[in-house]
C-alpha cells in the first residue's frame, strides 16, 4: 500500500454495470444580451461501478460544467438544464439526478457523491477546525454527532493524514494536505461515485502524484468510481481506466485509456496526445492544436472541431456526428493497432458516425 | 479620456454624481450671476434688504430669514465658499495622502510601519474635537486655512488607498522585472507605477473630498467655521441659532441642507462608481 | 511560524514527528502570547505617539494661553487674591503645567494625566478640575455612544447578512438603495430632520437635554425611563447612518463569501442552507466586522460631537464645544486626552478579544 507507488500493481476488474450514465445533457445559460451559452450541449458519457474515468479537453470545453451539472451545483440563476443524469443506487433504484429537488440533491450529495472541487485550496473555510469541517457533512446526512466524531481520525488516516491534523485550522495546512482533508470530507459517508475536478493542478509535482495514489488506493480499497477531470493528459495515463474527451461542450471520444492514448482516433483527441512530451521521442516541434476554442454561445455547424480539423471534409460543416459505438475490428483495421477490451465510442465523420442517423 | 468615456457609460453611479457635482459647481461659478438674478444689485448677506420672515413667494422664491435676507440669494452666495473650501481640503489631503501613502506602499519595511502606524492612528483617535479647537483658535480663518486644517486631519484616508494600490502595483511581475534590471527608482515610479496610479489618486480626491465635506459643514453647522464667510453650514447655523425649527420655519435651512446633501451624494456616488469601475472584485459588492 | 511549518511537512509524510523539539520549542513564545505582547506594545505606542502629538497641537495653538485664561477669569467676575499680575501669571502657569521648559511641561502632562489624573482646572466652572467636568459627562457620551454603536451595528450585520444571502430578491434591492441612500448623510443631517418631525411636528420625543430636568437624578423607574426618552432621538439619529453603513459593508463581505470557494463545498457536502449561512457565511463575515468596529470609533466619537452639540445632550462632545468656545484650551486638552485614551483602549480590547474568536488572527500579527 505504498503512495509512492503511483500505478499499482494490480487493477480491480471494472464491471460493465453501469453506475452512472449522462444522457443528452444540455447546460445552458442565458445571456444578458438575449444568446444563449450552451457550455455543455447534448454530451454523453457512462460511468461504470468501480472504475476512475477521466474526463479531459481544454479549458472551456465544458469539463467542469457537466460535473458541476452532475454534482446539482448551480452557480448561476440563469441556467438551464436539460437531458438526464441517471444514478444507479446500490439498491437497484435508478434516479435522474437532473430531476431532484434542491433538497433531494443535497442528500444525494455526499452519500451517493463525494466532490473534490477544483481550486481546493480555498474549498475549506477559513474560521473552522478540519475535525468540524469533516463532521457536519456527516450529521447532516443523519449521523450523530459523536459517531460522526470518532470517525474523523480513521478518515483522516485513511488519506495519509495524522490524526492530529483534525485539531488545526486551514490555514496551517499545506496544499496537499488541504487536498487530502477534502478527500477525507467526500469518501466521509462512503459515496459510490468520487467526483475530482483538477484536484491536483495548483499542487506541485510530488505531491500531486501522492495524491494520485491516494485516490487510487482509495478506490482500490473502497471499491469506489471515480471522476477524474483534469486538463492534464499525463495524469490521466497515470490513474484512469477509462478516458472521455470533451470538445465544445460534447464528449467527442470515449474509451480505454491505453489505446485511446496510443491510437487516439478523433483528431482533436490526437492533438491533444501529440501535446504530451515524451522522454523517447526524438526532438520534434509540438504542433499543438490549431486555432482557439469556439465560443459557448455560437458553436460552428456542423461538427464544432471542422474548423481546426485538417481531415475535414465538406459533410463537417454541415452535419454534425454522433458519438457511436466502433467495434474491435474496426478500430483495429483504422489504427493497425493491438485490439482492446474496452468499447470505443466517437463522435467523427471519419468514421462514418451519425451518417445513419442524420 | 477614453477611460472617463468608458467610465461613464458602464457606471451609473459615476454618471448620476458626475451630473450631480456638475450641476453644483455650474451653480457655484454662476453665483455672482445668479444672485444678480434674484436681488439685483443688493448684497445677499446685508440684513434688511426685505421684510423678516417672508414666506416664500413670487420674489422670494424661499422666503427670507430673519435679517430680511433672500433665502435663495443666500443659497447662491454661499454655495462656492462650501465648495471651494470642501474641494480644496480634497486637494491638499490627496496631495499628503498620495505621498505618505506612495513613500509608505513603495518603501515597504520601517518606513511603512512607521507610516502605516501614523495613519492607522490618526484614523483610530477622534480627530474631530481638534479640528474644532484647531478651528476656533485660529485668528482670521479663511478659507485656504481652513481647508488646510480639514486637510490635515483628512489625509489617512487617501494614504490608505493609495497604499494598498502602490502595494499591489508593486507586486506586478512587470514591475518586478524593471526593480531587477536594474531600473532607476525614478523611472519606476514615473513610468510604471504613476500612470496606473492616476485613477486611485481620482478615487483618493473624491474621498477626500467627501470628508473634508463631512467635518466642514459639522464644523459650520456647530457654528465656528470661518465668520468672514456666508458658507452653507454658517446658513444652517444661523437659522438653528434663532430657533427656526421652533418657528416651523425650516425651510429656511432646507435649501442648503439639501445643497450639501446633494454634494455628498455626488462625491460618493463618483468615489463609488470609480472604485467598482477600476477594482471589479467590488462590483458585486453592491 | 517556521516551527509550524516544519511540523507539517512531517505531517505530509503521513508520519509524526518523532518528538518535538523542545529546545526550539521553549525558545519561542507561543503566537498568542507574542501576538498579545505586539498588540500591547502597539497599543502603547500608539498611546504615546497621539499623546504627545496632542501635547505639541495644544502647545503650538496659536496665543498664549495663560493670558487667555487669565483674561477669562477676569471677565468672569473672578475675584483674586494675587498682588501683582506676575504673581497670578505664575500661579496659573503651575496650575495648567505650562511652567519650566517645553520637556518639563511635556514630562508633567504625562505625570499629570495618567499618574495624579489632574489636568488643572477648569476656565469653564472655575476652580472645579477639567477632568471632574469630564467625569461628570462621560457617563452620558458612553452611554449614547455604547448604544448607538452597539445598536449599529448588530442590526446593520443583521440585514447585511439577510440582503446579501437574499441578494436576488426584490425586498433585498429595495433595502440595499435605501441603505445606500442613508450611508451618504451626515448624522447630523438626519438629527435634525428627526428634531424637526418627530419633536416638534409630532411632538413624540422631547428635542434636547438628557433627561426631565423636573426629575432628581436618582436610580428611579421614572427616572431610568426619562434617559431613555431623551435618548431616543440622538441615538435614533446615530443608528440610522450606522446601520446603513455597517449593513453595506456586511452585505458587501456576505456577497463575497458567497463567491468562496468553501462555500460551493459547503454546498457540495450537502448541508442544509441553515447551516452554511451560521456556520460558513455568518462565522467568516462577523469576525472582520468586529475588527472594523475597533477602527470605526474614531469617526464615532467625532460624529458624536456634533449630534451632542444639537441635542444638548450633556456629554463630553457638548463641554468640549462650551469649552471651545470660551477658549478653555485646558478643559479641551483633557477632553481630547481622556478620548485618545478611551478610543484607544477599546481598541485594544477588541484586538485582545479576536484571537480567542478568530483563529487566523494570531498569524497575521497585529498590523492586520
Amino acid at each position: 500500500m505504498t503512495d509512492t507507488q503511483v500505478q499499482s500493481a494490480f487493477r480491480p476488474t471494472t464491471s460493465d454495470e453501469p453506475l452512472l450514465e449522462v444522457k443528452d445533457l444540455d447546460v445552458h445559460f442565458r445571456l444578458k444580451n438575449g444568446g444563449l451559452a450552451r457550455v455543455v450541449d447534448g454530451a454523453n458519457l457512462t460511468i461504470r461501478r468501480n472504475e476512475i474515468i477521466g474526463i479531459a479537453g481544454e479549458s472551456g470545453s465544458g469539463k467542469t460544467t457537466l460535473v458541476e451539472a452532475i454534482l446539482g451545483i448551480n452557480r448561476f440563476s440563469n441556467r438551464q438544464l436539460g437531458g438526464q443524469v441517471l444514478y444507479h443506487a446500490r439498491n437497484g433504484e435508478v434516479m435522474d439526478l437532473a430531476a431532484l429537488s434542491p433538497h433531494q440533491m443535497a442528500r444525494v450529495r455526499l452519500s451517493e457523491i463525494g466532490y473534490v472541487p477544483q481550486g481546493s485550496m480555498n474549498s475549506l473555510s477559513p474560521t473552522m477546525r478540519v475535525a468540524d469541517q469533516i463532521v457536519d457533512g456527516m450529521v447532516s446526512h443523519g449521523m450523530s454527532k459523536s459517531k460522526a466524531r470518532a470517525k474523523v481520525p480513521e478518515l483522516l488516516e485513511k488519506v495519509g493524514l495524522d490524526k492530529r491534523v483534525m485539531r488545526l485550522y486551514p490555514h496551517e495546512l499545506s496544499g496537499g494536505m488541504k487536498q487530502r482533508v477534502i478527500i477525507a470530507i467526500g469518501i466521509s459517508m462512503e459515496p459510490s461515485i468520487i467526483i475530482a475536478d483538477e484536484p491536483t493542478t495548483a499542487l506541485d509535482v510530488n505531491v500531486q502524484r501522492r495524491i494520485l495514489a491516494t485516490l487510487m488506493r482509495l478506490r482500490d480499497e473502497m471499491g469506489v468510481s471515480i471522476i477524474m477531470v483534469s486538463h492534464d493528459v499525463a495524469v490521466h495515463a497515470e490513474l484512469v481506466d477509462r478516458l472521455a474527451i470533451m470538445y465544445a461542450g460534447q464528449v467527442v471520444e470515449t474509451g480505454g485509456v491505453r489505446p485511446m492514448l496510443k491510437a487516439p482516433l478523433h483528431p482533436y483527441t490526437k492533438g491533444l496526445t501529440d501535446a504530451i512530451p515524451t522522454i523517447t521521442a526524438t526532438r520534434q516541434r509540438i504542433d499543438g492544436i490549431r486555432g482557439v476554442t469556439p465560443s459557448p454561445d455560437n458553436w460552428p455547424k456542423g461538427c464544432r472541431f471542422h474548423n481546426r480539423c485538417q481531415y475535414a471534409m465538406p459533410q463537417c460543416a454541415e452535419i454534425p456526428p454522433q458519438l457511436v459505438s466502433l467495434s474491435d475490428e474496426r478500430v483495429k483495421a483504422l489504427n493497425q493497432v493491438e485490439t482492446s477490451t474496452e468499447d470505443r465510442m466517437v463522435s467523427c465523420h471519419l468514421y462514418g458516425s451519425g451518417a445513419d442517423r442524420d | 479620456m477614453s477611460i472617463l468615456g468608458r467610465l461613464v457609460r458602464e457606471s451609473g453611479k459615476f454618471k448620476v454624481g458626475m451630473v450631480i457635482t456638475l450641476i453644483l459647481i455650474i451653480l457655484a461659478l454662476l453665483s455672482d450671476w445668479l444672485v444678480r438674478w434674484r436681488i439685483g444689485d443688493a448684497d445677499p448677506i446685508k440684513a434688511g434688504t426685505y421684510a423678516i420672515f417672508v414666506d416664500p413667494n413670487s420674489e422670494n422664491w424661499l422666503g427670507t430669514d430673519r435679517y430680511g435676507r433672500d433665502v435663495l440669494a443666500l443659497v447662491f452666495a454661499a454655495l462656492p465658499v462650501s465648495l471651494t473650501v470642501a474641494f480644496l481640503a480634497g486637494l491638499l489631503s490627496t496631495a499628503m495622502g498620495v505621498i505618505v501613502g506612495f513613500v509608505s506602499g513603495y518603501k515597504g519595511g520601517r518606513t511603512d510601519a512607521f507610516l502605516r502606524t501614523v495613519t492607522d492612528m490618526l484614523i483610530v483617535i477622534p480627530t474631530l474635537p481638534l479640528v474644532i479647537i484647531l478651528a476656533a483658535n485660529t485668528r482670521s480663518l479663511g478659507s485656504v486655512k481652513l481647508a488646510l486644517v480639514l486637510a490635515v486631519f483628512s489625509w489617512p484616508f487617501a494614504a490608505r488607498v493609495i497604499r494598498t494600490q502602490v502595494m499591489s502595483l508593486r507586486e506586478r511581475p512587470y514591475i518586478e522585472l524593471a526593480r531587477i534590471s536594474d531600473v532607476s527608482d525614478r523611472s519606476i515610479i514615473f513610468g510604471e507605477i504613476l500612470p496606473n496610479m492616476a485613477p486611485f489618486v481620482a478615487i483618493g480626491f473624491a474621498q477626500a473630498s467627501v470628508g473634508s465635506a463631512f467635518a466642514l459643514v459639522g464644523l459650520t453647522v456647530i457654528g465656528l467655521g470661518p465668520s468672514s464667510q456666508m458658507d452653507l453650514g454658517r446658513l444652517i447655523s444661523e437659522a438653528l441659532g434663532y430657533g427656526v425649527i421652533s418657528m416651523g420655519k425650516e425651510w429656511i435651512f432646507i435649501a442648503p441642507v439639501f445643497c450639501l446633501i446633494m454634494l455628498f451624494y455626488g462625491l460618493a456616488l463618483m468615489s463609488q462608481g470609480m472604485e467598482e469601475f477600476f477594482n471589479p472584485r467590488l462590483r458585486s459588492g453592491a | 511560524m517556521d516551527v509550524g511549518v516544519e511540523k507539517l511537512a512531517v505531517l505530509e509524510e503521513g508520519r509524526l514527528p518523532a518528538s518535538p523539539d523542545k529546545h526550539s520549542r521553549k525558545r519561542r513564545l507561543s503566537p498568542t502570547a507574542s501576538y498579545i505582547l505586539r498588540r500591547i506594545g502597539l497599543f502603547l505606542i500608539t498611546l504615546w505617539g497621539s499623546l504627545t502629538a496632542a501635547f505639541f497641537f495644544f502647545r503650538l495653538l496659536p496665543g498664549d494661553p495663560i493670558r487667555a485664561y487669565v483674561g477669562q477669569l477676569q471677565q468672569r467676575g473672578t475675584t483674586t487674591t494675587f498682588e501683582t499680575n506676575e504673581a497670578m501669571l505664575a500661579y496659573y502657569q503651575k496650575e495648567f503645567g505650562l511652567d519650566g521648559s517645553l520637556l518639563h511641561q511635556y514630562f508633567s502632562y504625562f505625570r499629570r494625566l495618567l499618574i495624579d489624573f489632574d489636568l488643572g482646572p477648569s476656565v469653564l466652572s472655575y476652580p472645579t478640575p477639567a477632568i471632574d467636568l469630564i467625569m461628570r459627562a462621560l457617563p452620558w457620551t458612553i452611554g449614547l455612544i455604547g448604544v448607538a454603536t452597539l445598536l449599529g451595528w448588530i442590526l446593520g450585520m443583521i440585514l447585511g447578512t439577510l440582503t446579501g444571502w437574499n441578494r436576488n430578491r426584490t425586498w433585498a434591492e429595495v433595502v440595499t438603495n435605501g441603505a445606500l441612500g442613508f450611508s451618504h448623510l451626515p448624522a447630523y443631517f438626519v438629527a435634525l430632520f428627526l428634531i424637526i418631525f418627530l419633536s416638534y411636528r409630532w411632538k413624540l420625543l422631547p428635542p434636547n437635554g438628557a433627561f426631565n430636568t423636573a426629575l432628581d437624578p436618582e436610580w428611579s423607574m421614572e427616572f431610568v425611563l426619562s434617559v431613555i426618552k431623551y435618548g431616543t432621538l440622538p441615538v435614533l439619529a446615530t443608528v440610522i447612518v450606522a446601520v446603513a453603513n455597517w449593513m453595506l459593508s456586511t452585505r458587501a463581505l456576505v456577497v463575497s463569501i458567497l463567491g468562496e470557494d468553501y462555500l460551493t463545498f459547503a454546498g457540495a457536502k450537502g448541508l442544509p442552507a441553515r447551516r452554511i449561512l451560521s456556520a460558513y457565511v455568518l462565522r467568516n463575515a462577523w469576525l472582520p466586522q468586529i475588527a472594523a468596529l475597533g477602527m470605526a470609533l474614531g469617526g464615532v466619537v467625532s460624529g458624536n460631537v456634533l449630534i451632542e452639540r444639537l441635542f444638548r445632550y450633556p456629554g463630553v462632545g457638548s463641554l468640549l464645544i462650551d469649552a471651545v468656545l470660551i477658549k478653555d484650551v485646558n478643559t479641551a486638552m483633557a477632553i481630547v486626552s481622556i478620548l485618545i485614551i478611551l478610543v484607544l483602549t477599546i481598541n485594544l480590547i477588541i484586538d485582545l478579544t479576536l484571537p480567542l474568536i478568530d483563529p487566523r488572527v494570531k498569524l497575521t500579527g497585529a498590523g492586520g
